[in-house]
């Protein structure tokens, strides 16, 4: 992927595959690299980050004799989340402005 | 270097962070071996890189300097023994909003007479130079027509005057009909921003007043 991905978007795509299930660091960087190289060490920082802005939160569930640290969205951060996805959109159609002449 | 040893360095070079930050980031990793299994180890190592790169972005992250505290910082927000630097002095005392937007009222009605008069002034010559344009089509369409009909009477005595005054005559009606749509357009855009000027200003005027 020729484009950086910015803290903000890394944000938010974080916040959409935790928004669809709540789900554990290892599922959602494979997610992640599905659409973009990031590895796994890019992943703790925005979920602490994440995390610290009460914009999710995580709760433990046994799987196969330990603990397994899911994540959850808060409502904030689907507030957040939707303003994300508007500001993508804007930014998106923008670009495309010029992209697509 | 395997999982153990990958731990271990990571922790020791989390020190300087509280112990729940600790405790949250070496679980992530650990967590993230025991996901990956045995087999992806190895893996897993290669694609995470050096433990020291991690842990200076855990602790940058966590507002710890890896290098250690400057002895200044550029706008001295924090200082090193921990105390922060007064709040800068308000210039003055901060009114009631309330209180503002009272004064203002005030004062536009206080000063009704001076902007009162340029906004007649305004308006008067605005007005004027409507005039002078309708007058100058009456003019021109009025003199035009009347050339026009002089002309075809003396069509009949004197041909060629007659045919001469026509063409004057429909060469000024033309001359009215084209600038008029211009002169109109041109006066109310003129119109048209002067008013939008006064609505930005005010509305500027009020936002200033209000943050």
């Amino acid at each position: 992927m020729g484009f950086p991905i910015s803290a903000a978007l890394l944000d938010s795509m974080v916040l959409a595959i935790v928004e669809k299930e709540d789900t554990y660091g290892y599922e959602i960087t494979r997610n992640l690299r599905e659409v973009a190289d990031v590895s796994e060490s890019t992943l703790y920082p925005v979920l602490r980050r994440l995390q610290k802005n009460s914009l999710l939160e995580t709760y433990d569930r046994e799987y196969m004799g330990r603990n397994r640290r899911y994540y959850r969205v808060t409502a904030k951060g689907i507030t957040a989340l939707d303003e994300y996805r508007a500001d993508w959109k804007h930014h998106k159609e923008m670009v495309d402005k010029i992209l697509e002449q | 270097m395997n999982r153990i040893d990958f731990m271990r360095d990571l922790e020791a070079r989390l020190g300087a962070l509280s112990e729940e930050d600790r405790a949250d980031a070496l679980r992530y990793y650990d967590e993230l071996f025991d996901e990956a299994g045995p087999i992806e180890e190895q893996k897993i190592l290669d694609d995470l890189g050096s433990p020291a790169d991690i842990a200076r972005q855990i602790l940058v992250d966590n507002g710890v300097s890896p290098d250690g505290d400057p002895e200044f910082m550029m706008d001295d927000v924090i200082r090193k023994d921990g105390t922060t630097p007064p709040p800068p002095v308000n210039a003055g005392p901060i009114e009631n909003k309330n209180t503002k937007i009272l004064l203002i009222v005030i004062i536009a009605i206080v000063t009704s007479p001076v902007w009162g008069g340029l906004l007649g002034g305004v308006l008067g010559l605005l007005g004027g130079f409507i005039g002078i344009i309708a007058t100058l089509f009456a003019v021109l369409v009025c003199g035009g027509m009347a050339l026009l009909v002089v002309g075809i009477v003396r069509l009949f005595s004197v041909p060629p005057l007659g045919l001469c005054e026509m063409g004057a005559g429909l060469v000024l009606c033309g001359i009215a009909v084209l600038t008029i749509v211009p002169l109109c357009k041109w006066i109310f855009g003129l119109l048209k921003r002067f008013i939008n000027w006064i609505v930005y200003t005010v509305k500027k005027f009020l936002n200033k007043e209000n943050a």
